[in-house]
């Protein structure tokens, strides 16, 4: 009976705070932008994509560089036979590689192979925890919502005035929306200005409504950013990755042998040449395996970035969520914190992981052929 | 009279559009995680030796796996907060 009583209370309580937290602190929305807010535009060649600029994920992808070089020159300053301290734990952590590794690829391969892995497992990991900490998505500049920018209209959110901004529980939220009805009837430039004019008036419209005196409508762009929810950070890895596996593959096998895996129509010119119809069939089915093997190889840099980038950003996503859902009971958002860590060690293994058996894919000589070529003799 | 609940180009459509695209896309990828670590533990159970080895081929193969669900979570994203 007791026991039945403090379950009813707990279940009380905690609907009781949701129901406060969700009236009380209405907090802005969640921020999900694809790719990296800009803070400093270098050189502006008119055009979103060519513009050369230092996103927030770059600055970051900085720090954690700076962070891990800082803590392997100081853990590998004073080296000594036995080691203590970070020493010890740097020398763990190689170790630890340099076994798996070694323990896939062999021994000459993987010390061969090692330098990149282990590259990619320790700075995707630590980039990945670095963007648990506190002051990330959190601190930014202001930057005042444009009409142009309408993929930012969701996130609009009343600013105090001043550089430094900081999301806090109570910002409110607001949602320019603008009516583009009467625009549908136009066409060209005509519609994009009617537009552009319809979205002014609807900031307009939530700034009169909700902004008080030194306050404006805009968007935060936060100085840190986890450097994996950008796809671009993702994408770079996943061509690093591609470029020194194939790299590998040609080096160990040489240029020809290493491409013959992908035009693969030895087997189709012989039939040809011999008039066998069965022969050729069978080579051009090896020459199709070929262009699969081609196609799989460029394949292999989608499902790399965005392994890495949509797990991030959706753990950043479910962070979020979870925070603004129920800010007041926090042991829920640890248990998630948890979680996130773990995703974000694990992604960084697979990452490394993978381009180890790739890479250990590459330098092999592949069978198959050899076997067919046996077996006509 | 009959009055649709949607017309094409309501916005409602695209959070249907959303949950419709990580709805279905986790269906295989679940199915996928489980038989593998299913095979997994039938796999450690016969040769509890090879435990590393098992271990690290299964979090590959469910990371290939949950690759698939990702995407379908990437798209649904995207439609649900980009476009």
């Amino acid at each position: 009976m007791n026991r039945r009583l403090i379950i009813a209370g707990a279940t009380i309580l905690t609907l009781a705070s949701v129901f406060v937290s969700l009236f009380l602190f209405r907090p802005p929305k969640p921020v999900v932008d694809i790719k990296g807010e800009s803070l400093i535009t270098i050189a502006n060649l008119g055009s979103d994509i060519l513009d050369v600029k230092i996103t927030n994920t770059l600055f970051t992808a900085w720090v954690a560089m700076a962070l891990l070089l800082a803590f392997w020159l100081f853990a590998t300053r004073r080296k000594e036979m036995v080691p203590t301290g970070l020493q010890n734990l740097a020398e763990a952590i190689i170790e630890a590689i340099l076994n798996f590794v070694t323990g896939i690829a062999g021994e000459k391969n993987g010390r061969r192979f090692f330098p990149l892995i282990a590259t990619f497992f320790i700075y995707i990991a630590f980039a990945n925890w670095l963007s648990l900490t506190p002051l990330f998505n959190a601190i930014g500049v202001f930057e005042p919502l444009g009409a142009e920018e309408k993929e930012y209209h969701s996130r609009a959110i009343v600013f105090k005035d001043g550089a430094v901004s900081l999301i806090m529980p109570g910002a409110e939220a607001v949602e320019p929306k603008a009516d583009l009805k009467p625009c549908e009837t136009l066409a060209g430039e005509d519609k994009l200005h009617c537009e552009e004019n319809a979205r002014e008036v609807a900031i307009e419209e939530a700034a009169h409504d909700k902004v008080g005196k030194g306050e404006k409508v805009g968007i935060l762009a936060p100085y840190l950013r986890g450097i994996s929810t950008d796809l671009m950070t993702t994408l770079s890895f996943a061509i690093m990755s591609a470029v020194f596996v194939e790299y590998w593959g040609i080096s160990s096998l040489g240029l020809f042998r290493y491409t013959s895996k992908f035009f693969n129509v030895r087997r189709m010119l012989r039939g040809i040449i011999s008039f066998n119809i069965g022969e050729f069939f069978n080579g051009f089915i090896e020459a199709m395996v070929g262009v699969l093997e081609l196609v799989a190889e460029f394949a292999r840099l989608i499902s790399f970035s965005f392994r890495l980038f949509g797990n991030m950003l959706a753990g950043e996503i479910l962070l979020l969520v979870m925070t603004f859902l129920v800010p007041l009971v926090p042991v829920i958002v640890v248990i998630f914190y948890l979680l996130e860590m773990f995703v974000g060690a694990i992604q960084a293994f697979v990452f490394g992981a993978l381009t180890l058996v790739f890479a250990v894919l590459a330098v092999s000589h592949h069978g198959p052929e050899e076997h067919a070529e046996d077996g006509h003799h | 009279m009959f009055v649709p609940l949607l017309e094409i180009g309501d916005p409602a459509l695209k959070y249907i559009g959303a949950a419709l695209a990580i709805g279905f896309g986790s269906v295989g990828p679940g199915l996928a995680i489980g038989n593998l670590v299913g095979k997994a533990m039938e796999a450690l159970g016969r040769n509890p030796d090879a435990q590393p080895v098992i271990q690290t081929n299964m979090i590959l193969g469910i990371a290939f796996a949950e690759a698939i669900a990702i995407y379908a979570l990437v798209v649904a994203i995207m439609i649900g907060f980009v476009f």
